[in-house]
């Protein structure tokens, strides 16, 4: 198997490794890195659960090689939340809302709808059906999550809920 | 139970904080030394016989420990039909499509495509 080399930040830290070209950039920050919040579902770009951000952009892990990471900057959902335990308020609105049951789905909906506010801090209900299509959630319902969303913006934006 | 509690509020759920930081723990984030791990050809079509399978290729590529087929895994499980009318006719359902596919993604074992076989994973460093 070719192996190239490759250098890439994750979640702030400088990382190089050498990994076989074919190795995609979700199983590269799972079994190489250990970072095992990035979920995978369909391993074909449908479901939305390995999203990482990619430069700042939310993009699919299992779409992508590890090595075309080479020197850019990935964010997963470790690197998006706090590393004392305790939720962002974007977390904390998923829970307060009902947005998540068993969970696998739900970090790749954290980090598109993060990457989503970030562009779009006063979004229409139609903005976030929009903006989290790309993401499949089987056991909670979208309506929880897209409420879920509401709120985050709604607090960051100062006005209560 | 004290009715107070959990009567007429909401609970907040114990599992939701580790589920959305990342650091919930499924099946797939358990490392066990030795796994490999599977995977299984899926039937194109809807309908159809299978007239032959040759899992050589299979059997060869780099890293497969072992491929399965119907021949090999059918006799050890019971037929996992799940029990219709009584009297009702219902068509077997084995572990692995055998003789025929009934729907599409049925799995009637591997192929001679390489994908299909299992492989030790990678190692993590």
């Amino acid at each position: 198997m070719r192996e190239i080399a490759l250098t890439v930040t994750v979640n702030g830290e400088r990382v190089s490794r050498t990994v076989e070209a074919r190795r995609t950039l979700a199983d590269f920050l799972r079994d190489d890195l250990s970072l095992t919040g990035t979920h995978l579902g369909c391993e074909h770009g449908v479901c939305g659960a390995c999203t990482v951000l990619l430069n700042g952009d939310a993009v699919r892990s299992c779409l992508m090689f590890a090595v075309q990471a080479d020197g850019a900057e990935v964010t997963t959902i470790e690197g998006l939340s706090e590393r004392a335990g305790g939720l962002t308020p974007l977390q904390a609105a998923f829970q307060s809302e009902h947005a998540l049951q068993c969970g696998y789905c739900t970090t790749g909906f954290v980090v598109s709808a993060h990457a989503f506010l970030a562009e779009c801090p006063t979004p229409s209900d139609e903005e976030i059906r929009d903006a989290l299509s790309g993401n499949l959630c089987r056991c909670t319902g979208y309506q929880g999550i897209i409420a879920a969303v509401k709120r985050a913006a709604s607090a960051d934006n100062g006005s209560s809920s | 139970m004290t009715a107070g509690r959990f009567m007429g509020q909401a609970v907040a759920r114990t599992e939701d904080p580790r589920l959305l930081t990342g650091r919930g723990r499924y099946i797939a984030d358990v490392v066990v030394g030795g796994a490999s791990d599977a995977a299984f050809l899926r039937s194109e079509v809807a309908r159809g016989r299978i007239v032959r399978l040759d899992a050589e290729a299979a059997r060869s590529a780099p890293g497969v420990r072992a491929v399965y087929t119907a021949a090999d895994l059918n006799p050890l499980v019971h037929d996992t039909s799940v029990a219709g009318l009584p009297d009702a006719p219902y068509p077997p359902k084995y572990c692995l499509a055998e003789n025929d596919v009934r729907y599409m993604s049925a799995t009637p074992s591997p192929s001679s495509s390489p994908r299909i076989a299992t492989s030790p994973r990678t190692p993590s460093s």
